[in-house]
Formats: structure tokens, C-alpha cells, sequence
């Protein structure tokens, strides 16, 4: 049970979208799409769910072709950024109506939820801010049931708190009964501490694809007097560096060396920093 | 599953609009019959053109239905492929009550209620085309109500097929279909034929149309046919603009 | 405790030292329930995963014991034992680095002494 997507490509016009994109997104894990604006995760998202139509490849949702498939596509839930719902739809109504097209969808829950977020179910979809709209999605989102639920930029708008809020509800539901949740974002350091995966796309490829915590291990800056690091760093693999007067510190992939001098300082990369440098390389090339 | 929710969903989206509509209806001419009727019993009121009224109604909604509609279906995993038939599912329930309401509700009992002072009459334009009779009888009424559904069901349907291809298309062309398709029609055409052709042109075309549709024969089977052959070429047509729609960027 | 994903230490790491710092300074009695997978990673918004893994460290050291369908208690004895592992790692964690940046800085093993005395008695 997963979904596979094999050799994917998306092409509007002369622009390449996703660029022959090979991935799985394995049952019960919490993976993070991290990749900057436009960088193809929404189109990703969109293919996946059948929205928008793939040039080629193929796409295996539970061993199902996706495509004009009501019984693969109901599995996933996709919380977009754009708001495909009427805008003289009631909030009550959307959930009213979620309920006749996901059977498994917890009405109670969702009123519990908006009473929570302080959310007015009688207002209609085009009354709300943009922090209200993310939150009655984000509320189905939580309340639907799917065995896959993709959320695209899920805290567009929202204040700290209800960040925070949201966060903590939805780790609690993983906890309870776990799913399959797909992140899509460019804030990170937000979601770092509990996604499983990191997927980063960039230009309409994949550039990494592996647990947190190898990818918190893949790499680390080191940093000291120019000479000395460019000593340290003449047969490494680096993927950024900034100088600040005489001192220089370079992003590297791999492990330190195990001899590093006492001049030399090693620290860990954190993720946000580590995407920064892995999106920020190709453009520079 | 889906095609039954998608079917009850969009026939959701007809309910407003049609209380609406017959609310208008009700409001600028049933209401003011009572009044005249109680005042001057001697007045005889004709009302035409209600069914003709439904027709614009049926084919404006179908061109907004696709809008918020197809959308909020993407949403809710539901395919082309079942909103599509959810559709014509939706498309034929509705017709046949606006047709219903109109033949047994509206023409029937108001015309039975009042038939005995003669002071209200229903006038059906389909009636007057198939039947040249302003005397309807039971089967000339159930024969135009034949007709009237069928032509419903392909008015809706051609409302659909703009809708989605106005979906599809971005402004500048949706523009062009707006003022391009009557203009052609009501201005361009009836200028080239009596420049060119005498008026010949569009003597023939109505002579054609009154042929098919049975109009000149007198045959209401011939419309019911031939407005039946159109909605089906309608909604072939209109699933080559649907089947690969997706959501705007 | 405190969860920072983005320090060297592994996250499910700060999760089984930050459960045994509660237990030695007595916040988790012995024979006392801990908090369960659901309540640390709601908490401290992280993979119940990862919680699992660093409570899975504290039962394979027989800090804490499941009672199944109940929840996890502190083992009997808890805190004499992570005492014993704390007294044990003392040594390279503290006085090792101690001495190392005392000789960067030319501070002698007097002044040193002298220090710890200080601090000693500051602490009443």
C-alpha cells in the first residue's frame, strides 16, 4: 500500500514542470516537500490527485492507475493552496457535503475543531481572511479520513498559536491512528522536528529523497581562517560557503574528518539551512 | 458512489436559481391575474411565452454551473468521467421538472382554475408552432410538453458545453464567443443575405429548420426527434471539452 | 525539557535525557507514570516515532517498564542506576572538557581547585 509515482513528467507548453520525477510515498509516514515557489511541488500534488493531467510516466495509487479513478483518488485528500470550493458555500455546507463525498469524514470532529480555532461555520467560504480559509481546510483536512492526506502550504496566513495549534492536532491524530501525510512547504524549520522524509524539489526534479535524520547527517559546515578551509574542503563535496572578512564557513556533504585540526570548527547543518544551499546551488551554476 | 453524489450535488446547484425563477414568474404574472380577476371579472388575461422563459433560464445555469462546480468536484475526488454524468443525469431531472411544472402546474391547473370564466389563458408557444391553435387540446399540450422537454434538455446541454469551454478559454476569447456568436447571427448574417443572397439566405435556413423540426408538417415527433439527435451530438461534443479539464492555474 | 531539532543531538537522544533528567531530579517519582508516546510528541510536536525510539532506550535500560494497555511507570530503582551511569559519564563529559579549555586558557589546576571550592559554597 503506497503510492508510486514512476518517471513523471509535466510539461505546460515549452516549460518542463517536473522533470522525469521517480518517487514513492510509502503508507503511515510524514514526509516534508520542501522546494522553493514554483519550484513543481504543487503541480506534483496536483498530478498525483488527478487535477491537473501528466505528459508521461505513470502514477500507482494502492497498485491503481490514478487517472479518472474515483476509487484511487477518494484515498487521497489534497488541502490546496487555492480554494476550489463555491465561494457562497457555507463552512457548514462544506462539511455537510465533505461527509457525502468522503464517507469517513468526522462531522463532529470538525465542529469540535472549528469551536477550537474559533472558526463561524455559517460564514460563507468568500467572508473568511486568508488565515480562516486555511483553517476550514485544514480542519477537513484533519476530519477526512484518507488514508493519504497531501496538505500544500497548510499554515498560509495563520498566526503563531494557531500554527502551533494545528501542529500539535495533527501529530495527535497521526499518534492515535497513524496516516500518511505529505507536507508540501518552505518553511522547514516549522515541521522539521516530525517529519520522517524529506523530499526536496527543485526546478521540477528531485535533488533529495531520504529520512531526517540522514539528511540532517548528510552534511555540515565547518568553518575557520580562509586557508584553512579551503585546505580542509579541497577534495570535499561542498554545497555552499560564505566568507565574512577573514573567515570562511563551507556547507559540506559527508561526515567530518575524523582528524580535523583545533583550528577548524564543525557544527551540524539544520535542514532549512541545508535546503537554502542544496536550491540555492543549482541556480548559481 | 461518486456519480450519485456528484448527481445530487450539482442538482443542489439548480435549487436556488429554479425557486428563484419561479418566484419571478409568480410575482410578475400569477399575482397580478388575481387582481384583475377579482376587480374585472369580464377581463380575458393571455400570458405567453413561459416556456420560452425557462428555455433562457435553463441555458443561462448551465453556463455557470461549471465554474464553481467543477472545481470543488476536483476537490472532493470525484473524476471527469462521473461529474460528467452526474451532469447529464442532473441536466435531464431538471428539465423534466421545469417541464412538468410548467405543462401540469403552471399551464393545467391554472388554465382549469380559471377555465370557466375564461379569464386567464396560458398561451404555449410550441403549442402555436405545432398546433396553429390557441384552443389546446390534452394531446396537443402533452405533445408540445414532449417537445418542450427535449428542446430543454438540449438547451441545458448547449449552456453546459459554453460553460465549459469558457472555463477552458481565457478572457479575451470568451469575449469574442459573447458578442461574436449573436453578432454573427443577428447582424453579420442577415447582412451578407440581403446584400448577396435577397433574403433568400435565411428563408431557406428557417424553411430547413421548420423542416427538421417538423414545424411545417406539423409533426411534434419530428422535434422531439431531431432536438434529441442535437442534445446527444451536444453532449458528445461537450465531454471532448470536459474529459481533460483541469483546474485553472 | 527542552526539544531543539536543530542541535547536534539526535532528537529521540533529548528525549530519553530529558525523561531521565525529570526522573533524577524527581518530577517522575519511581513507580510513577510517564507521559505517553501521544503526550511527548504532542507536546514537543515530533514523530511519535521518534518518541518511541528514545523511550525504547529507557526500557532497554530498565529506566522505565510498559504496562500494557496502561501506560509506562518508572522502574524501581531508576534513579540509583541513572545516578550510577551519570557518575560514570562525569568524568569525560565535564572534567575532561574542564581541563582541556583550562589549559587553552593557562589556567592552573590551583586555580581550578580553588574554583570548584567556590562554587561550592556559593551553592548553599
Amino acid at each position: 500500500m503506497s503510492i508510486e509515482i514512476k518517471n513523471l513528467t509535466k510539461k505546460f507548453g515549452n516549460v518542463t514542470a517536473l522533470d522525469n520525477v521517480s518517487l514513492n510515498f510509502e503508507n503511515n509516514k510524514i514526509y516534508g516537500l520542501l522546494g522553493r515557489n514554483g519550484a513543481g511541488k504543487s503541480t506534483l500534488l496536483n498530478i498525483i490527485t488527478n487535477r491537473v493531467f501528466k505528459t508521461s510516466g505513470e502514477i500507482l495509487i494502492d497498485n491503481e492507475n490514478n487517472e479518472e479513478n474515483d476509487k484511487a483518488i477518494s484515498k487521497i485528500y489534497l488541502m490546496s493552496e487555492k480554494t476550489l470550493y463555491p465561494q457562497d458555500m457555507k463552512i457548514k455546507d462544506v462539511f455537510k457535503w465533505s461527509k457525502r463525498f468522503y464517507p469517513d469524514f468526522d462531522t463532529k470532529r470538525a465542529y469540535e475543531l472549528s469551536k477550537l480555532f474559533d472558526l463561524n461555520t455559517n460564514k460563507k467560504v468568500k467572508a473568511l481572511s486568508t488565515g480562516f480559509t486555511s483553517i476550514f481546510k485544514l480542519i477537513v483536512a484533519l476530519c477526512v479520513n484518507t488514508p493519504y492526506v497531501f496538505l500544500d502550504e497548510p499554515v498560509l496566513g495563520l498566526d503563531a498559536n494557531n500554527r502551533e495549534l494545528f501542529y500539535k492536532l495533527l501529530i495527535e491524530k497521526y499518534s492515535k491512528e497513524p496516516f500518511t501525510v505529505v507536507i508540501s512547504t518552505h518553511l522547514i524549520e516549522e515541521i522539521s522536528s516530525f517529519i520522517e522524509n524529506a523530499i526536496i524539489i527543485d526546478n521540477g526534479k528531485i535533488v533529495v529523497n531520504t529520512t531526517t535524520e540522514e539528511l540532517l547527517q548528510s552534511g555540515y559546515s565547518i568553518s575557520g581562517k580562509i586557508s584553512d578551509v579551503d585546505n580542509y574542503i579541497s577534495d570535499k563535496e561542498i554545497i555552499g560557503e560564505d566568507t565574512f572578512g577573514g573567515l570562511k564557513t563551507a556547507y559540506v556533504m559527508g561526515r567530518p574528518d575524523a582528524d580535523i585540526s583545533e583550528n577548524l570548527e564543525v557544527t551540524s547543518i539544520d535542514l532549512q539551512k541545508l535546503f537554502v544551499k542544496l536550491t540555492n546551488t543549482r541556480e548559481v551554476k | 458512489m461518486q456519480i450519485k453524489n456528484s448527481f445530487i450535488f450539482q442538482l443542489s446547484q439548480y435549487i436556488k436559481p429554479m425557486i428563484i425563477f419561479y418566484s419571478i414568474i409568480l410575482a410578475i404574472t400569477v399575482v397580478p391575474c388575481f387582481f384583475i380577476f377579482s376587480s374585472e371579472p369580464v377581463t380575458v388575461m393571455t400570458v405567453s411565452g413561459w416556456d420560452f422563459a425557462g428555455l433562457i433560464f435553463l441555458f443561462v445555469i448551465g453556463c455557470v454551473t461549471t465554474n464553481e462546480g467543477f472545481p470543488v468536484h476536483l476537490q472532493n475526488s470525484v473524476s471527469r468521467k462521473s461529474y460528467f454524468i452526474g451532469k447529464i443525469l442532473s441536466v435531464t431531472v431538471v428539465s423534466a421538472i421545469m417541464t412538468i411544472m410548467y405543462t401540469f402546474i403552471l399551464q393545467l391547473l391554472f388554465e382549469t382554475a380559471f377555465l370557466g370564466s375564461k379569464v386567464f389563458q396560458v398561451e404555449s408557444i410550441l403549442n402555436l408552432i405545432y398546433f396553429e391553435t390557441d384552443k389546446p387540446t390534452i394531446k396537443s399540450t402533452l405533445w408540445s410538453s414532449a417537445v418542450l422537454f427535449v428542446l430543454s434538455l438540449f438547451i441545458n446541454m448547449l449552456g453546459v458545453f459554453f460553460s465549459g469551454i469558457y472555463y477552458r478559454v481565457g478572457t479575451i476569447i470568451k469575449v469574442t464567443i459573447s458578442a461574436g456568436i449573436p453578432l454573427l447571427f443577428l447582424l453579420f448574417l442577415p447582412l451578407i443575405d440581403s446584400l448577396f443572397f435577397g433574403g433568400s439566405l435565411y428563408s431557406t435556413i428557417f424553411e430547413f429548420l421548420g423542416n427538421i423540426f417538423g414545424v411545417i408538417e406539423h409533426a411534434p415527433w419530428k422535434g422531439c426527434l431531431s432536438f434529441g439527435i442535437l442534445f446527444v451530438v451536444t453532449t458528445i461534443i461537450s465531454w471532448f471539452v470536459y474529459r481533460r479539464m483541469s483546474i485553472k492555474k | 525539557m527542552i526539544i531543539n531539532a536543530e542541535i547536534d543531538k539526535p532528537i529521540f537522544q533529548q528525549i530519553k535525557e530529558g525523561i531521565e533528567d525529570a526522573i533524577l531530579s524527581g518530577a517522575f517519582p519511581e513507580e510513577s507514570q510517564i507521559p505517553s508516546i501521544t503526550e511527548i510528541s504532542v507536546n514537543y510536536k515530533i514523530n511519535p516515532a521518534t518518541a518511541l525510539k528514545g523511550i525504547n532506550l529507557l526500557v532497554e535500560n530498565n529506566i522505565v517498564y510498559k504496562k500494557r494497555g496502561v501506560g509506562m511507570f518508572v522502574c524501581e530503582g531508576a534513579v540509583n542506576k541513572l545516578m550510577e551511569n551519570r557518575k560514570n559519564d562525569f568524568y569525560d563529559k565535564f572534567v575532561s572538557s574542564l581541563v582541556l579549555e583550562a589549559k587553552r586558557l593557562k589556567i592552573s589546576e590551583n586555580d581550578i581547585k580553588n574554583m570548584i571550592e567556590r562554587g561550592f559554597k556559593d551553592e548553599h
